[in-house]
């Protein structure tokens, strides 16, 4: 059995930074032996557990005295807790309304052919499986949004601490000045990029139409089990994948320079023009060149898996969401520089 | 919380606002934590041993303190001493303190 000393020890230096954890240790065994001995010398016995058990409750509790060493640790620290919540606010519903969709295009499908028939078992079926998927998604993203920002919370540039004498009213941020960027978007921005490099990179080749043996059909990641899955991208869109990192790394960049200035200047403004200027010129080199589309009618059909009908609906749903959001960046885009050019002429 | 929990806190809280002071000056000479923490309660001052030592850190990483370890009856015991920018902010603090006591005196007899 551990000695009780030993086991305070390490569990106060459990929960002390790295940094000076040691030397922390070493001091607490040396002022502990100090009270034992102490103790001992006083009361004229030897030192026993109820002696250290004494002491050591004089002493206080490890997670007590761990924080008055300075042990404050955590993920996401007050500064950018804000940002936390602002940005699971927003994708978190979205994940619900995507769930909720995925569970009326099934709830929908029931009785068609090559579908289950319908029936009131087999909704609540469904819908028990969408509370699951929805359940398991929101602790994904939940996951994957605690370690961005626990990756910004330590990677950020530290804003200095200003006290009394050196703080001043001036430097707070004012309410209409178009140059002022607040805290909350440029770490929005920060964490929908990383995001999109993550999707890019990692699981856009996964992306898929799938089809079952029974003849149902799906759209998603290829990792469903029973299903054989055919990928929705060709490699004329990887092409442009390159080119996309560039330009969501140019914007994260941008971001963190507009993070620890809090304000636009020129440069950032003509840099925030780059950045779309390259991006429109990406996507429409997507909408004019060759089918971005892995998907083909023909092939579709032709894995037995699709019947004509569901292969044009598929297709069709597909290419026009694909051209629309490739439109809808182009003229967001277009209004960003448009803005952008405005405040840079206006100055 | 109950209210008695609530007054002890209070009353820990005013402790812990003098343990910087009263460190200070005892430090004058040089000392050890426990032994430190001894000579406080002999002056009546009980302090919470969880409170002190990190305390005494902090005061030497601000530069009021120095410290130094040394092997005493075969196990080694970290010493603190005054610093000389401790003894230069010394008779401002206790000037300090002697404007807080009058202060809240005139305070406490309204």
């Amino acid at each position: 059995m551990k000695d009780l000393i030993e086991a305070y020890i390490i569990e106060v230096g459990r929960q002390l930074p790295s940094q000076g954890r040691e030397d922390v240790q070493k001091e607490i065994r040396s002022l502990l032996e100090d009270a034992l001995e102490d103790r001992s010398r006083e009361s004229g016995q030897a030192v026993d557990d109820a002696m250290k058990v004494a002491v050591l409750k004089e002493f206080g509790a490890p997670d007590q005295v761990a924080a008055n060493y300075g042990a404050v640790n955590y993920l996401v620290g007050p500064k950018l807790y804000p940002a936390f919540l602002q940005v699971a606010k927003i994708v978190l519903p979205i994940i619900a309304v995507l769930a909720l969709i995925g569970m009326g295009i099934r709830l929908g499908q029931l009785g068609q052919p090559g579908y289950a028939a319908g029936g009131l078992v087999k909704m609540l079926e469904i819908g028990w499986e969408a509370i699951l998927g929805l359940g398991t998604s929101v602790i994904q993203v939940f996951g994957t949004l605690a370690l961005i920002f626990a990756i910004l919370e330590r990677t950020l540039p530290r804003v200095e601490q200003k006290d009394e004498k050196t703080w001043d009213p001036h430097t707070l941020e004012k309410v209409e000045g178009p140059d002022q960027v607040g805290f909350g978007e440029p770490v929005f921005e920060i964490v929908i990029g990383l995001l999109l490099l993550a999707f890019l990179n990692l699981y856009a080749r996964y992306l898929g139409a799938g089809y079952n043996a029974e003849g149902g059909w799906v759209l998603g990641f290829a990792d469903q089990n029973g299903w054989v899955m055919l990928p929705a991208l060709t490699e004329q869109f990887f092409r442009f994948v390159p080119l996309m990192n560039v330009a969501i790394l140019a914007e994260i960049g941008l971001n963190l320079v507009l993070l620890r200035k809090r304000a636009w200047t020129p440069a950032t403004r003509w840099l925030n023009i780059g950045i779309h200027v390259l991006r429109i010129g990406i996507v429409v080199a997507m909408l004019v060149g060759p089918s971005l589309l892995a998907l083909d009618a023909q092939m579709l059909i032709d894995s037995g898996g699709f019947t004509a009908e569901t292969v044009e609906v598929v297709m069709n749903l597909l290419s026009q969401m694909l051209r629309w959001v490739l439109i809808v960046v182009i003229i967001l885009s277009g209004v960003e520089i448009a803005k952008t050019v405005w405040r840079l002429l206006r100055k | 919380m109950t209210n008695s929990d609530a007054i002890e806190n209070v009353i820990l809280e005013l402790r812990r606002g003098v343990i910087v002071l009263a460190a200070l000056s005892l430090l004058d000479e040089e000392q050890y934590g426990y032994s430190l923490m001894k000579r406080l309660s002999e002056c009546g001052l009980e302090v919470e041993q969880g409170t002190l030592y990190p305390l005494l850190r902090r005061l030497e990483g601000q530069g009021l303190l120095a410290s130094s370890w040394r092997i005493e009856e075969g196990r080694p015991r970290r010493y603190y001493v005054i610093s000389q920018a401790g003894r230069e902010a010394l008779p401002g603090l206790k000037a300090e303190w002697g404007g807080i006591v009058g202060m809240m005196g005139k305070v406490l007899s309204k």
